[in-house]
């Protein structure tokens, strides 16, 4: 079979429009750093919470999801429980937060914070 | 429950007079108290903000040559509730209002107060009040509470001391 097309898999993690913007908006302000780092850290009353960091390189497992122009890098340890997530950016009056509609999860605290499996 | 919080915090009283107090709640002005609310920086700081966005918002694109005009609108304060509920048994509810109900305390400039009902003062009474700003997140947030004992690791519920 010639001209066999790489079939594109579906991104690992993808970013909402408001999500994008926001990320673009926390990188400007810090230029050394190539993109934001997607985690999980075992805390919280229900298990697991994401954490967020700038990240300064890519290191050998992680994987790196593109788009429009902004990069996000989700941790080796956290491509599992991050596969097939929307990051969204939610902001209000009160609050402004990244959300994060993951479809591997079975429960969440009742603040959102954490999760399970 | 209220008697206890009211007998920790007043523990020279003789014991009918804070049941006497705990009985006339609605009316307990707390001014021996010299802070019964601390507003971080950051807090007031947030509320001006909001409360320079609103009025801009309510004078609309007419008025903007004029700039710097007073807006008719009341400036919103940031209400704090304590509830039942939450993974620790209490937690802390934030809201934008403009009307003052007749058992509120207040706090802080007229431009950046925080409004509190004194049932709600009393399980928060000595906490910090600030705008957290984070990577992943920025929202109100109370901390420090002496109230409260243990609480949920986003901050949004607690567990009081007794």
């Amino acid at each position: 079979v010639k001209n066999k097309r790489l079939i594109p898999t579906r991104a690992a993690l993808v970013l909402t429009q408001s999500a994008v913007g926001r990320v673009k908006q926390l990188l400007q302000d810090k230029p050394d750093a190539i993109g934001l780092r997607v985690g999980v850290r075992q805390r919280g009353c229900n298990g697991l919470s994401y954490t967020l960091d700038y990240a300064s390189e890519k290191k050998k497992f992680d994987e790196e999801v593109e788009q429009d122009g902004v990069r996000v890098i989700i941790d080796s340890k956290a491509q599992l429980t991050l596969l097939g997530t929307e990051m969204d950016y939610v902001e209000d009056k009160l609050s402004s937060e990244f959300v994060f509609n993951n479809p591997n999860i079975k429960g969440t605290c009742g603040c959102g914070e954490s999760f399970s499996m | 429950m209220y008697l206890r919080h009211f007998q920790r915090h007043f523990p020279l009283l003789p014991g009918a007079l804070s049941n006497k107090l705990c009985a006339t709640v609605a009316h307990y002005s707390g001014d021996a108290a010299v802070e019964d609310l601390v507003l971080s920086p950051s807090c007031i700081e947030r509320l001006q903000s909001l409360n320079r966005k609103a009025a801009a918002a309510d004078q609309g694109g007419a008025a903007v040559d004029q700039g710097g005009g007073v807006s008719n609108a009341p400036p919103q304060f940031l209400r704090i509730v304590v509830e039942g509920g939450g993974c620790s048994g209490f937690q802390y509810k934030f809201n934008l209002e403009d009307k003052l109900q007749p058992d509120d305390r207040r706090f802080g400039p007229p431009d950046a107060s925080v409004v509190t009902d004194e049932v709600s003062l009393s399980f928060i009474k000595g906490a910090t009040v600030e705008y957290h700003t984070e990577l992943i997140r920025a929202a109100f947030r109370i901390v420090n509470n002496p109230q409260s004992k243990a609480g949920c690791s986003c901050g949004a519920s607690f567990a009081i001391k007794i």
